[in-house]
């Protein structure tokens, strides 16, 4: 079951000085239940529109959202199965953070047991009494996060929830991310972490000006990225570099290897040739891609 | 109810609110002891001493023996003139000392001011003071969606709460609410201040039940007066999306566009403008600034136009986005 379905959506802005900008072009997602799914993009790809469409902050100009199989104007009615966060959340800085999840919590009837147990889970249980305003910006995404959690959501929507967080603080929230997925719900995250993404994400789509250029399981998505490169190193360079390219090989050197555009089947035609002309391989393996090199490789030729 | 609960705890908490509770406290007590000691505990004799008083007579005299008038002639003063075909005598006749010298004798310089504190006088001070109360509305109004719509509390809002026009009505109730609340418990507390002047330093006569009745709903008026000022400065602040937009909507209104442009250039347009009615409302009486407007005709118009605002504000807030 989709718990997160969009079609054909399209937002247009007004621009200040006349003219339209397009932040999200026709685009179609769907975003199973259970899992965590990584929604990438760079800056500009049109995530947050996407996410405040979603959240009914922002009126599509074309296309339409569901969430847990309702239309964005019946929100209300599923409202209290969604968390979300939207970029850096605000709360009343003045509040304690504690308080301000109290507050937030009374909107529905959550008592103060459940927000001693948020602020626990994001590790605020001791500045929980601290003034908001006084808190660091990976304290505040904490918040966001808990108060994200508070309604025990089957769906969390996250907008960069590791935004301001230090490697142990990024570190926590992965974690939990991946333990909020085990649970049995489903975590959207927007994010432009890609090696976060890549180790917590089941599934991926990328969004480049506004259209979705790739999705489906992050294997899946890693494979397109995956052109066939292989790492050989050798102990002389610039001559296996001449005797792959004679080959017909496709290659270049790069630091300490040469990298040559083949599939990982091609590695016995590799050694052959390198082996004709008395050189022999001390490594040969396929190229490791990371997300990162696919979101680059994809979004190359739309940048934002 | 949830939400108007939590939307009235948060707008008590709110700082602004407190500093201008705290500043108004603190200007009622400066009022409650600056009328004590400024009121008199008896009425005050109040012209020249009696060395001045003399040498003034002696002067008129003087001038009545030369030829001059008859002391305290011609200036509303008791005169010793006997009445209708009296003449003085002529210069130089002892009858004409005799009359000048009697005539200054019964002349009377000054009087007695009564400098005392009237507790019945509140009620003017609550009806200029209504003004200020609705300044203050405006400004607690505007700033609490204002300051939510900039720094993106609201944004955090919606998402617990999706629909708009529920939270603007949250909202604005908790607004007014407030802003009622705080102006009837600071004229509560300036009648506590200015109580003790008029107890012990000045004078309670006249306030009976009727006096209570009358005063009370002047001080309601003022609170109703309050709570439509901050339903204005809501509806503006949340149109702006600011406090700032809020607050300059109002001025550039009242002050430049009512107050001048409108009242000064279009004469007929005074019954319609907001402050008018306003004066006619808090005086509960026909004809004041505005002529054949009653006080009931200016409530009505004045809460229609809050009420047109605020929706007005509430359908732009449902259908702009929230970016």
């Amino acid at each position: 079951m989709a718990v997160i379905e969009i079609e054909g959506l399209r937002k247009e802005f007004r621009r200040l000085r006349g003219g339209r900008n397009l932040a999200v072009d026709g685009l179609d997602l769907s975003v199973e239940h259970g899992g965590v799914y990584g929604f990438l993009g760079p800056n500009g790809a049109g995530k947050t529109t996407t996410i405040r469409c979603i959240l009914g902050l922002v009126a599509p100009t074309a296309g339409h959202t569901r969430v847990l199989g309702s239309e964005t104007r019946h929100l209300h009615t599923v409202i209290d199965r969604i968390g979300s966060i939207v970029e850096t959340p605000t709360y009343f800085p003045t509040f304690s953070g504690r308080r301000n999840l109290r507050l937030l919590g009374r909107i529905d009837g959550i008592g103060p047991g459940a927000v001693e147990s948020v602020l626990e889970r994001v590790g605020l249980a001791d500045r929980g009494d601290d003034i908001v305003k006084h808190y660091s910006l990976g304290m505040k995404q904490r918040l966001g996060i808990a108060a994200a959690l508070l309604r025990e959501p089957e769906l969390l929507i996250l907008d960069e929830p590791a935004n301001g967080l230090d490697p142990a603080g990024i570190k926590e929230v992965r974690q939990l991310l991946r333990t909020l997925a085990n649970e049995g719900r489903t975590v959207f995250l927007s994010s432009h972490l890609l090696g976060e993404v890549q180790q917590v994400c089941d599934h991926v789509a990328i969004l480049a000006r506004g259209k979705c250029i790739a999705q489906g399981p992050v294997a899946d998505v890693l494979a397109r990225g995956e052109a066939a490169r292989m790492v050989v190193k050798a102990e002389n360079l610039d001559g296996a570099l001449q005797a792959l390219t004679a080959a017909g090989f496709e290659a270049q050197i790069d630091a300490d290897h040469i990298l040559v555009t083949a599939p990982a089947g091609e590695g016995a035609r590799i050694t052959r040739t390198l082996a004709t002309k008395r050189m022999y391989v001390s490594e040969l393996r396929p190229m490791e891609v990371s997300l990162e090199d696919v979101f680059l490789e994809l979004t190359k030729d739309n940048p934002s | 109810m949830r939400l108007l609960g939590i939307e009235i705890r948060r707008a008590f908490a709110r700082r602004l609110t407190k500093m201008v509770f705290i500043i108004a406290l603190a200007g009622i007590l400066a009022a409650g002891l600056t009328v004590f000691f400024k009121s008199h505990r008896t009425e005050v004799r109040v012209g020249p001493s009696a060395t001045q008083e003399q040498q003034i007579k002696n002067d008129m005299i003087e001038s009545c023996l030369k030829g001059g008038p008859l002391p305290g002639e011609g200036e509303g003063a008791p005169s010793a003139v006997p009445g209708p075909g009296f003449s003085l005598p002529p210069v130089g006749t002892a009858e004409r000392q005799t009359v000048c010298v009697k005539a200054a004798d019964q002349l009377q310089f000054g009087g007695l001011e009564d400098k005392r504190f009237h507790l019945t006088e509140i009620t003017d001070i609550f009806k200029h003071l209504s003004v200020w109360f609705a300044i203050m509305a405006w400004l607690l109004a505007a700033s609490f969606i204002g300051a939510e719509w900039r720094t993106g509390m609201m944004t955090t809002l919606l998402t617990w709460e999706p629909r708009r026009v529920r939270v603007m009505i949250a909202k604005v109730i908790a607004a007014v609410f407030v802003t009622f609340v705080i102006v009837m418990v600071l004229q509560a507390l300036l009648v506590g201040a200015l109580y003790p002047a008029a107890a012990y330093r000045g004078s309670t006569a006249g306030t009976n039940a009727a006096f209570w009745r009358t005063f009370s709903y002047v001080g309601l008026r003022s609170g109703a007066l309050a709570a439509l000022a901050a339903i204005l400065g809501f509806a503006a602040g949340a149109l702006g999306r600011n406090t700032a937009a809020g607050l300059g909507a109002g001025f550039v209104y009242l002050a430049v566009i009512e107050g001048g442009l409108l009242g000064g250039l279009i004469p007929s347009i005074r019954p319609w403008l907001i402050v008018g009615n306003a004066i006619v409302f808090v005086n509960n009486e026909r004809n004041v600034d505005i002529r054949g407007r009653s006080p009931t005709q200016a409530i009505l118009l004045l809460v229609g136009y809050a009420v047109g605002l605020w929706l007005i504000a509430t359908l732009v807030t449902k259908k702009r986005d929230v970016s």
